[in-house]
This record gives structure tokens, C-alpha cells and sequence, in this order.
């Protein structure tokens, strides 16, 4: 089943990226305001868009998947967080992962 | 005694003794002998034509005193005591030329001492033994002023009246108590200062009977160090971003490259190749920051040696063989070490690929693992280009890049050997270097066993 996921990314290349690699998990990206019915979050964490996310959702938080230039031990990833992966990562490696999170 | 006020004692000594000489009536021989110091000392503060002219008029004041007494003299003999007064007075005249030259030498060597010292901006003391200071130039006096040391004590103890306001307040403690104990080691310590921020980096050394301390405020080095060090950071996690995109769309191009021809596919291989040293560079770099704001954290496991040097070997063998070099793993049952399996992973990935970069076509790279005093012990030498000497030293250094790659244009950033020196060392390992240019290079690393 298709599932609804919304991209917090502040670089517009970067963005049209991480929609491919949501396409290619053979998911559908949610609208930017969206509220209801997302079921994941790709984020880079720390980022103004990425705060956002956080306040809009801080009830009832989907599961993330932060993509970053910073290490995770940086400390930048918010609870909820399913998986972390370091930019530059492979659109390939990110549908994966987002696959994986989706499916459990 | 100032100079000139000698000559004048003397000649106030000489006209008593003349007086002397007439009011006694002393015999000739005893005259002579009364007025030979009096011409030493004129000779001594007047220089040579002084002392000659001193001798001659003792002479004269004693055939001045002969005449008024009645006494005889002879022609020979007054020549003869002429002449051993002159030269009496000119001989010392000598004497005293070469002392003052010496004192002079002396004064101005002192000088000199005092100045060089003064004008060092380290602040330097000597202290005995005890560590009671015996001098200080003038900016130690400074520092001590502004850091608000005691005046008085021996340095270590002045040095721990201010231990609760450095950073690391128990540390600091130790150190110096270590410090009062062994006057006779070489020591180097930093400390820094909660309330100014300022660093300081002390150093001892000892002397015969005592102790040289040198006390170097380092506060701007250390700003360097973090303004570079955020600078890298920052730049490293910008260049990411870019990066993501290159490498995101090179993967997407990948899969149509069926589409793009031939010239297209070897133009995806060459920006693959680009990107791929650029994600390389962006990882070292951040790396090295890290580590450097001691931000890397070992996994600390048991590791096997062998192991991972079997397959840092198989990683690099494609590499090798392309440039016709022979690659080949000499394994003695190296004891297992405690260490970080990926780190130490990194550390031999860089020695390898090192080594195949810099080793011409048709050479040769061995590797070596076996047991060690301390625990286990790996080598990658290589028949390459080398390292020129004069060079050697700056081989764990950052950015460093040998001449011998320059010139033959051999890409790298020279931050791999920094980032194995600095990993080994967290993990309380050594890494030795030797190489001779045109020859080859050897690094030798040792880890603790576990």
C-alpha cells in the first residue's frame, strides 16, 4: 500500500532528490502543510523547516527519518527518530531505509 | 674605584712617600721599593705612556730626594732603575688594559644575557633545586602580576595558589605536586584560566643544581585552532549538501546510462570519480575535526589484527593490480588487540592506499602483522617514490603533502597520515615512519594488547 510522506529539507535539489527516492520506495510525498495522514517524516534535523515539523506535529509525531549533513552524534535528531542517515547518501540507500521504516 | 681617582691616590701616595723618603732619609734601595706600587697603580689605571711617564717621574722624585739628602747617585745604576720603573709602569699598564677589556667583555656579555631574556616574550625563571627562584626576567614578572601569584615560595607552590582557577582544578593540582617532586625531569603542562580564558603552556627543564621554568601564554594559538577547526566543520557539513545532490543525481543518471552512449557513460565515470574524491576529502576533513575536538568515540572491542588486515588487503588488491603492483600480506599470529574495529579498518585503508598511490608501476607492497611488547604490531612498506628527508618530520602533520607527490602531481589532501596518527594515538598506540626517497616507506603501528 502507497503511504504518505512529508520531506522537511531546506535545499530545493536536495528536496526533488529525496521525492525520487520516496517515489522509487514506491511511496507518495505529502503536501508541505500537511497535518493528517502522513505516515513518515524525512527531515534534515536542525533546519527552520525541520522545527516547523516538530511544533505541527508535536502531538502525535509519525516515525523519521532524518537525513543530514551532520553526524548523528551531533545530537540533532528529534524523538521519534527511526533512522539516521549521513548526507551524501544514495537515493537508492534513502528509498531503503524508507522501505524498511514504512513496512515495520 | 673609578678610573682617574686611582692615579690620583697614587700620586698623592707617591708625593707622601717622597715625603717619607726625605723625613727617614730611607736608603736608596728601600725609596725604590716604596715608590714601585705607586707606578704599578698609575701604570694599571693610566695605560702604557701613564705608567712609562709614572716610572720616570719616580725615578726623578727619588734623584730629587738623593740630591736634597746629599746622598750620591751614579750615572749606570739611575738608568738602570729609570728603566725598571718604566717598564714596571708600562707592564702593569698592560696587565690592566687586558683586565679591562675583559670586564668590559663581561659587562657587555651580562648585558646582553639580561637583555635577551628581558625581551623574550616567554616569561623564564632559574630556580635551585627546591624551586626557589634565583632570577626571573621581566615578563614572568608581568604574568605573575596579572595571573596574581604570590611573590614569594617556590614556584610550584606560587603555581598552586591559583589552582581553583583553572579549568581543570584537581588535574592542575597533581601536576604541579608531580612537578615539586622531580626536579630533574623535562616537563610540559597547559593550563587555563576560568575567569580570562587565557592558556598557558609551562615548561621545565632542568639545569645543574636547579631548574629552568618557561611559562608561554598560548590564548591566541588555541583561538586559531578553534576558529580553524569550526571553519572545517563548518565547511565540511556545507559541502555536503552539494554533494548529496551531485552524487543523488549521479546515481539517477546511472540508471539511464544505457541511454546516454558511450562518450556519456565515460563522462558519468569521470564525474563519479570527481565525486567520489570529493565525499573522500569532506569525510577526512570532518574527521580530522573531530578527533581534534576530541569528538570521535572508540568502540573499544577485541579485535583480531590478521583479520582486519586480510581485508584491507582484498579491498586494496584491485588497485594494485591495476597499477601492476604486487600486494601480499605476511601475517604472524598477531595477539588481539583492544581497539575500534572500524577505525583501526581506516588507519590500514590509509596506509594501503598510501602506499599503492605512491608506489610506481611494477613495484611492490607488503604488509605485515605479528606480536609486539606490547601487544601487536602491523607494517606497510612499500618500494615507492619516498619522502626526502628534510621532510620527514611533518608527515603526521595536517594538509602536509610531500614535495616527491607534488611534483609527479599524485592527488591527495595530506590528511590521511594525520588521521592515523591521531587515531592510533586515542587508542594509546604508536605510529613510526621511515622512508628514503626513491626507495620506499615504511609505517609501523603498534596497538595495545587486550
Amino acid at each position: 500500500m502507497r503511504k504518505r510522506v512529508l520531506i522537511a529539507e531546506p535545499d530545493p535539489d536536495v528536496r526533488r532528490l529525496l521525492e525520487l527516492a520516496v517515489h522509487r520506495a514506491g511511496h507518495d510525498t505529502a503536501e508541505r502543510d500537511a497535518h493528517d495522514g502522513v505516515d513518515a517524516i524525512l527531515m534534515e534535523p536542525g533546519c527552520a523547516v525541520a522545527h516547523a515539523l516538530l511544533r505541527r506535529f508535536r502531538d502525535a509525531m509519525p516515525p523519521v527519518v532524518c537525513v543530514s549533513i551532520h553526524p548523528r552524534e551531533v545530537g540533532l535528531a528529534p524523538p521519534g527518530t527511526v533512522a539516521y542517515v549521513l548526507k551524501p547518501a544514495a537515493p537508492s540507500r534513502i528509498a531503503r531505509t524508507l522501505a524498511e521504516v514504512l513496512a515495520a | 674605584m673609578r678610573r682617574r681617582s686611582i692615579t690620583f691616590v697614587a700620586l698623592c701616595g707617591l708625593a707622601v712617600t717622597w715625603g717619607l723618603m726625605l723625613a727617614l732619609d730611607w736608603s736608596v734601595t728601600l725609596g725604590t721599593i716604596a715608590l714601585a706600587p705607586w707606578v704599578t697603580l698609575i701604570g694599571f689605571d693610566l695605560g702604557i705612556l701613564g705608567g712609562v711617564a709614572a716610572g720616570l717621574m719616580a725615578t726623578g722624585a727619588w734623584l730629587l730626594a738623593s740630591e736634597i739628602a746629599g746622598r750620591d747617585w751614579d750615572g749606570a745604576p739611575l738608568v738602570v732603575r729609570a728603566l725598571t720603573m718604566m717598564a714596571l709602569g708600562g707592564g702593569t699598564a698592560l696587565a690592566g688594559l687586558r683586565v679591562r677589556a675583559q670586564a668590559r667583555e663581561l659587562r657587555a656579555t651580562s648585558a646582553l644575557q639580561a637583555s635577551l631574556i628581558d625581551a623574550t616574550v616567554d616569561g623564564i625563571c632559574l630556580t635551585d633545586r627546591d624551586g626557589e627562584v634565583l632570577i626571573a626576567n621581566k615578563p614572568l614578572r608581568r604574568i605573575s602580576v596579572e595571573l596574581g601569584l604570590p611573590l614569594t615560595g617556590t614556584v610550584p607552590e606560587r603555581l598552586l595558589s591559583i589552582a581553583d582557577r583553572v579549568t581543570e582544578p584537581d588535574r592542575y593540582r597533581e601536576r604541579m605536586l608531580e612537578l615539586a617532586r622531580a626536579p630533574g625531569e623535562a616537563t610540559i603542562d597547559e593550563f587555563e584560566l576560568t575567569d580570562t580564558g587565557r592558556v598557558f603552556r609551562g615548561y621545565t627543564s632542568p639545569v645543574e643544581n636547579g631548574r629552568i621554568w618557561t611559562l608561554r601564554e598560548i590564548t591566541a594559538d588555541r583561538e586559531l585552532d578553534r576558529m580553524r577547526d569550526a571553519f572545517v566543520a563548518t565547511v565540511s557539513h556545507e559541502l555536503r549538501t552539494p554533494l548529496t545532490s551531485i552524487s543523488g543525481f549521479l546515481e539517477m543518471l546511472e540508471d539511464e546510462q544505457d541511454r546516454l552512449g558511450e562518450p556519456g557513460r565515460s563522462y558519468l565515470d569521470v564525474i563519479r570519480r570527481g565525486t567520489e574524491r570529493l565525499h573522500a576529502l569532506v569525510e577526512d576533513l570532518l574527521l580530522i575535526a573531530q578527533i581534534e575536538a576530541r569528538r570521535v568515540e572508540l568502540a573499544l572491542t577485541t579485535v583480531d589484527l590478521e583479520q582486519l588486515a586480510v581485508r584491507a588487503v582484498e579491498a586494496a588488491r584491485p588497485a594494485a593490480n591495476e597499477k601492476g603492483i604486487a600486494l601480499e600480506l605476511a601475517a604472524d599470529s598477531p595477539p588481539p588487540v583492544l581497539a575500534d574495529a572500524q577505525r583501526v579498518t581506516q588507519v590500514i585503508d590509509n596506509l594501503l592506499s598510501n602506499a599503492v598511490k605512491f608506489t610506481p608501476q611494477g613495484g611492490s607492497v607488503r604488509v605485515s602483522v605479528g606480536a609486539d611488547d606490547t601487544g601487536s604490531r602491523l607494517v606497510v612498506a612499500d618500494t615507492g617514490i619516498g619522502i626526502p628527508a628534510g621532510e620527514q618530520k611533518q608527515v603526521f602533520s595536517r594538509f602536509f603533502r610531500s614535495s616527491t607527490a607534488t611534483q609527479r602531481a599524485i592527488p591527495g589532501t595530506g590528511l590521511g597520515l594525520a588521521i592515523c596518527h591521531a587515531l592510533v594515538e586515542q587508542h594509546g598506540g604508536t605510529i613510526a615512519f621511515s622512508s628514503s626517497e626513491g626507495l620506499g616507506t615504511e609505517v609501523a603501528v603498534t596497538l595495545p594488547a587486550a
